[in-house]
């Protein structure tokens, strides 16, 4: 061969070209998985959802195998913005699921009047595990949290295996077992005690459902000073260099964020810190433009914004 | 008919003692006993409710090592006779090509059935050991992969008559593990083209392998209702007709084919 | 009847544009009875021309009958019992093994087969092999297992290629004794060898290939009685002969 080092250099430079196509084919996939958010994005892009089930990491693998343990093996995808113009029936239709399914999505195998396939979309239906979305059902949501506890085991900084963990050991007993969903945000503080949406669902769980306010604000205390403390207000400012996936990360980072601020104004007003109440939701407001709680309390208070 | 049956029988015969002598199906019975043990090890450290985790491993692993070795031995068949050159005193009995490709094919296809029995029974064992099981599903989840594994056999032989033996098991391979990502990422791009770009797309579709569609294992997994017998017969109908298809490619491949 | 009948017998193989002239134009018949050496240096076309007749390798043009049955006609090779050059039987069988099935193969039922190669094991002398593995074995038991697989429907017919290829000085006269067995027994014998000294002392006639071409046609009586040796006779017609000789020499 005349140029034996030829195919090496070949290689390489495919290899490049296509490691460089790939973050403007697949930018969604460039999401670290651990990052706040992250996991909810892969889950609101369609080909993220088929062709991005190889997650980085065996927590990520065992959160996507959790969705489709709780639909009994139903694969979901979003659903495209042209089926959405074609009427096609999305999870985000009632039906009280857009708590957990957010919105736009569907089942990777399309009803009988979508799909173009004919014998062959029966077929489909026939031998996988298929439901109409418009009887949308879940399987006993117990049923998953082993699937939490090993993601958990697997990767301690799993920040999204004890959060939504956390929920559905909460909402899945019969006798809905706050303590525990408690003791495991517990051991998730304890390996990750710099997570603000931890402590900010400790503190969610304290105030709301134990009524332990003492506990609740000294959780949502924590959340919101990791918040001022990392500038974490910045990761929710979007601009026009983001792309869609950032983008959408930032808006669910938010979403958590203003969750921490106003349940921190909530509980501080429950104790009467009347001081503290007004100083933090003067700050809320200016980190936070909408922050209710905040506006509320200055209302309640007599003070302006 | 009596003359290629016999030289089925033969093949099979011999095909079989291979197999298990080379120790591939051991050694994947063996991973197979570890991944589904290994996931019940689990529930020593107080994880409970690992049941459908268990199954799902068990068999997600018996299908994984299904398509592998069915892989191997379907591509295989025929490029080991023209290596080792006992095609040679086998075709030199009044045997036809098309004969030997046939039988050669169904001798793939028995071995790696065996394989897959062998493997689903004895994890059918340890899970009822584990006080795991599954529902009536799982005797058309068996009689639906052994057709797959025809379809399987059928285009692993064809293959090994057309290209490299290497070449024909990774083509195997991702023929086969790649279906299921191949279709649903087709499915999903129809409907955002136009009446013409849709028609195509569809049209393609039905000439997609479609190994994923013989494998039930979700619904196994989670208890589902059993299959309907229309679809289960419909699927039925189809390996036997698209193995058909690529054995023929084969024997009209191998007719000409200087050994 | 002639047994083996080849017409004008040409095979090419295709080298990308080139194609190549492994055997140019051949013609020959073989008698009921007879055991025909077939000689030729290396590359002469031998091996082409025995895939030919056994339907391996398609002719490019010609000819071919063996038993009156045109070689494209499967039941043509009904009655031949055939030895490749240098097989390596499943390393995963034994011996009993693999005669079992290529006594399946030819068509033999279970009682025939297990009283078959009981006689061919001991015939080619691999009877205290015949349980262990093929991997186990030795070029040379390999060969005499290829024996044995040619010999399992007690052909008319057996067509051996490089038959004394491995065999030590004791198995080249187990072969010579097999042969004439054979030939005893009423099997006529077409082989290819190198072993001049087996093929002097067991044929009735000899065949030499050069380059392609059938150089030379002549009984081994008659060698013997004009040439110093078979060997010498050999040498003289390979080096006289060009390429582009299609004569006979007698």
């Amino acid at each position: 061969m005349k140029y034996p080092a030829l195919p090496i250099f070949v290689c390489i430079g495919l290899l490049s070209v296509s490691g460089v196509s790939a973050k403007y084919a697949l930018p969604n996939h460039l999401i670290q998985p651990s990052s706040e958010g992250a996991n909810e994005v892969y889950e609101e892009k369609p080909t993220t959802s088929i062709v991005g089930e190889f997650r980085t990491s065996v927590a990520s693998y065992l959160y996507g195998k959790a969705h489709e343990y709780m639909h009994g093996g139903v694969v979901f995808r979003a659903a495209t913005d042209t089926e959405v113009a074609n009427g096609r029936r999305t999870a985000s239709h009632g039906d009280s699921l857009e708590a957990h399914h957010g919105s736009q999505e569907t089942t990777v195998i399309p009803e009988q009047e979508f799909d173009p396939r004919s014998v062959w979309g029966e077929l489909d239906r026939g031998t996988q595990p298929w439901m109409d979305i418009r009887q949308h059902g879940h399987r006993d949501l117990s049923e998953a949290l082993p699937l939490f506890r090993m993601m958990t085991w697997a990767d301690p900084h799993f920040i999204e295996g004890y959060d939504m963990g956390s929920y559905l050991v909460f909402s899945s007993a019969k006798n809905m077992r706050v303590d525990r969903a408690m003791k495991f945000l517990e051991e998730g503080i304890a390996n990750n005690p710099e997570s603000y949406r931890l402590h900010k669902s400790y503190g969610h769980y304290a105030l709301t459902i134990t009524k332990q306010n003492e506990l609740a604000l000294k959780h949502l205390e924590k959340a919101v000073s990791i918040i001022e403390t990392r500038q974490l207000a910045k990761r929710t400012q979007r601009d026009d260099s983001m792309t869609e996936g950032q983008q959408r990360v930032a808006q669910i980072e938010d979403l958590e964020q203003s969750q921490a601020w106003n349940e921190f104004i909530q509980v501080l007003r429950k104790l009467d810190r009347k001081e503290d109440a007004i100083r933090w939701s003067k700050r809320c407001i200016e980190v936070n433009a909408p922050c209710p709680s905040g506006r509320r309390a200055l209302e309640v208070y007599g003070v302006k914004p | 008919m009596n003359q290629t049956l016999t030289v089925c029988q033969s093949l099979i015969r011999t095909g079989i003692l291979e197999t298990f002598r080379r120790k591939e199906a051991w050694v994947v019975l063996c991973l197979t006993l570890l991944l589904t043990f290994g996931a019940y090890t689990f529930t020593f450290f107080g994880v409970n409710g690992l049941d459908i985790f268990v199954k799902d491993m068990a068999l997600t692993a018996v299908g994984l090592f299904t398509t592998i070795i069915g892989s191997v031995i379907a591509t295989r068949q025929i490029p080991d006779d023209i290596s080792r050159r006992t095609i040679f005193p086998i075709l030199s009995r009044p045997i036809s090509r098309d004969q030997y490709v046939i039988a050669r094919a169904i001798a793939a296809w028995v071995m790696t059935a065996l394989c897959f029995l062998m493997m689903t029974t004895v994890v059918t064992l340890l899970l009822a050991a584990l006080k795991l099981s599954f529902g009536i599903i799982f005797l058309q989840y068996i009689w639906l992969k052994l057709m797959s594994i025809m379809w399987l056999s059928a285009i692993g032989v064809f293959l090994s008559v057309t290209l490299s033996q290497s070449a024909a098991f990774t083509l195997c391979l991702m023929l086969a593990l790649g279906s299921g990502a191949f279709s649903r990422t087709l499915l999903l791009t129809v409907g955002e083209g136009n009446a013409l770009v849709n028609w195509i797309i569809t049209f393609l579709y039905g000439f997609l392998p479609h190994y994923a569609l013989f494998d039930t294992t979700g619904k196994v997994i989670y208890g589902w209702q059993p299959i309907p017998g229309l679809v289960v017969m419909a699927l039925t109908v189809y390996a036997v007709a698209i193995s058909g298809f690529w054995l023929y490619l084969a024997t009209r491949r191998f007719r000409g084919q200087s050994l | 009847m002639d047994i083996i009948r080849v017409e004008n017998l040409s095979v090419h193989y295709a080298n990308g544009r080139v194609s190549h002239c492994a055997v140019n134009n051949l013609s020959f018949s073989v008698r009921a009875g007879e055991i025909i050496g077939f000689l030729g240096n290396n590359g002469a076309g031998k091996s082409s021309t025995i895939k030919a007749l056994m339907g391996f390798q398609k002719p490019s043009s010609g000819t071919a009958f063996l038993f009156g049955e045109n070689i494209n006609v499967v039941a043509s090779r009904q009655r031949v019992g055939f030895l490749p050059e240098t097989a390596l039987y499943s390393p995963y069988l034994t011996p009993r093994e693999t005669l079992r099935q290529y006594g399946e193969l030819s068509g033999l039922n279970p009682g025939e087969i297990t009283e078959v190669t009981n006689v061919v094991l001991e015939k080619t002398g691999v009877l205290t092999k015949a349980d262990v593995l093929n991997r186990t074995l030795s070029k040379g038991m390999l060969q005499r297992v290829g024996l044995a697989q040619a010999l399992m429907n007690r052909p008319e017919l057996l067509i051996l290629d490089e038959v004394s290829s491995g065999l030590d000085p004791i198995g080249r006269r187990d072969l010579r004794t097999l042969l004439l067995a054979e030939r005893e027994r009423g099997a006529t014998i077409f082989f290819s060898s190198h072993q001049l000294s087996e093929v002097e002392s067991v044929c009735d006639r000899i065949l030499i290939l050069n380059h392609g071409n059938l150089v030379a046609e002549r009984s081994i009586s008659d060698i013997r009685s004009t040439e110093p040796s078979l060997e010498d006779y050999f040498v003289r017609v390979v080096s006289d002969a060009s390429p582009a000789e299609t004569g006979v020499s007698r």
